[in-house]
């Protein structure tokens, strides 16, 4: 079978697409992310989000938009409790984490035939994504460019140091609620391709890969975006060829091309 | 004229006074050093007076002046991505995307001395050069009053010097400076004004009028200081 062949599949179509589309978002969120050192954030809304997913295959609605919705509620509770509690960051994200799987456990094991479509939210199927996703994904990154082009120097600023943002009359708290909710909705329409599991990397693998190379923040979020478009293509085409889950050959690829960057640039030293 | 004028100011952290009763001004021209001892409370004032602070009573007035602030010298190290000099500098702007953003920042970074530095990427720079980028920041707005919080603490003995001779010309430029600094000697040393903090603020007074007394009632043990001719 040749490469062009894929092409002919619509569900490949879609999954190139839908692929495309969140190699942009997940870099160029990335980027501010890693920056903050909130890279487990992404982790925890993918793991919380999966109770949407479990409360959509149970009452038999598209499990994404069932994601969506418990991504943000997450995205807002979380960084309410850390403001009002005494309780570090991590711990409160562990609590959503580990709460959101286990509730996500419990609703598929409800009803039977829900935990074979559970798994696929898991490690990602390329198999299953719609046109409609594609769109919404679409719109998304439309937004996401438009917010993050709008609000780069102030995410940029409250990533270096917060103190310095806020003593520039920027709202940090808003910003930091900015970021958490475009992370809540990347990491839930990115559970179909990468999966739960292994989104976190998607996010933060591009950048550390770009950051390799790059000799400025500008430079690293376009890097980033480059990097993981090819990772996602790469590993897309690979997942059909092999037969394998898209979210493991994507991760695995990605893991690769960082462990590449990392000797190439030890040489170049 | 007073830039800021702090009135009767009181600051609570976790239900504990840190701050207590505080009022003193800014006037154009003034460089003052803000001295005591460890736990003092002086990153807290400084901290209420650019606005990082919620005050439990009393007010900070200011009659638009505009603010400069330089952090300590760890603020930035904790960043792992590469950003440049140029890209650090530009977030002190308070429009980055202005037109005149580029012959701003250049201004900036030539007032410090860094001015061939702006393609660099911060990760690269010494401590030294690292804290010079960040008065460049805070001088990009061209600010009334620059605020330093221990900005010299990473600095050895020859940057140091350097980096209070060029305080010392951009107050002469009629930039007024706050500096908070545990370095009594040097701070008395440069400073026109002192300001002796100890959750209250126990003395304010001329340079050249601080002596051990006054010094011993700030910081509860015996300090002493040499003054230098202010020539």
């Amino acid at each position: 079978m040749t490469m062009l062949e894929i092409f002919q599949y619509e569900f490949m179509q879609r999954a190139f697409i839908a692929g495309l589309l969140i190699s942009i978002l997940t870099p160029m969120l990335g980027s501010f992310i890693v920056a903050r050192k909130a890279s487990l954030l992404s982790d925890t809304f993918a793991h919380t989000a999966l109770a949407g997913v479990g409360l959509g295959l149970l009452l038999d609605f598209n499990p994404i938009l069932g994601a969506l919705a418990v991504a943000l509620v997450a995205s807002l509770g979380i960084e309410r409790i850390i403001e009002k509690s005494r309780l570090s960051n991590d711990a409160v994200q562990a609590i959503f984490l580990s709460g959101g799987l286990a509730l996500a456990v419990l609703l598929t094991h409800l009803q039977d035939s829900a935990t074979i479509g559970f798994k696929s939210y898991l490690f990602g199927s390329l198999l299953t994504v719609t046109w409609s996703e594609v769109l919404f994904l679409l719109i998304t990154l439309l937004g996401m460019m438009a917010v993050i082009y709008k609000s780069y120097w102030p995410l940029l600023l409250i990533s270096v140091n917060e103190p310095l943002a806020k003593s520039k009359g920027i709202k940090t708290n808003f910003y930091k609620t900015l970021l958490s909710v475009l992370t809540a909705v990347v990491v839930a329409l990115s559970l179909k391709i990468v999966g739960a599991l292994l989104v976190g990397a998607l996010i933060v693998i591009p950048v550390l890969t770009a950051s390799q190379f790059a000799k400025s923040f500008k430079q690293t979020l376009i890097l980033s975006i480059v990097s993981g478009f090819i990772f996602v293509q790469a590993g897309l085409i690979l997942s059909y060829f092999l037969d394998v889950p898209s979210g493991s050959s994507i991760v695995l690829l990605s893991i690769l091309g960082f462990v590449i960057a990392l000797v190439i640039k030890s040489f170049k030293r | 004229m007073n830039l800021l004028s702090v009135k009767n100011l009181h600051v609570r952290k976790a239900g504990t006074l840190i701050l207590e009763g505080i009022s003193f001004d800014i006037e154009r021209g003034d460089y003052i050093g803000l001295v005591g001892p460890n736990g003092a409370g002086k990153t807290t004032l400084l901290h209420a007076l650019i606005g990082l602070e919620t005050l439990d009573k009393g007010r900070v007035e200011t009659e638009k002046a505009k603010l400069g602030y330089v952090p300590q010298h760890f603020a930035v190290e904790s960043f792992h991505l590469p950003l440049t000099v140029s890209e650090l500098v530009r977030t002190g702007l308070e429009n980055p995307r202005e037109k005149q953003a580029q012959k701003k920042m250049k201004v900036a970074l030539k007032k410090v001395g860094m001015q061939k530095f702006m393609d660099r990427n911060l990760q690269n720079l010494s401590g030294g050069e690292r804290q010079k980028v960040l008065l460049a920041r805070a001088l990009v707005d061209e600010p009334d009053i620059l605020f330093l919080d221990e900005p010299m603490s990473a600095l050895d003995d020859p940057s140091r010097l350097k980096f209070y001779d060029l305080l010392k010309g951009l107050n002469e430029k009629g930039i007024a400076i706050l500096l908070v600094s545990h370095d009594l000697e040097m701070v008395v040393k440069h400073v026109t004004r002192v300001l002796c903090l100890n959750r209250k603020l126990n003395h304010a007074c001329h340079a050249v009028d601080l002596n051990s007394e006054k010094l011993k009632e700030v910081f509860e043990c015996d300090r002493f200081i040499h003054h230098h001719d202010h020539a």
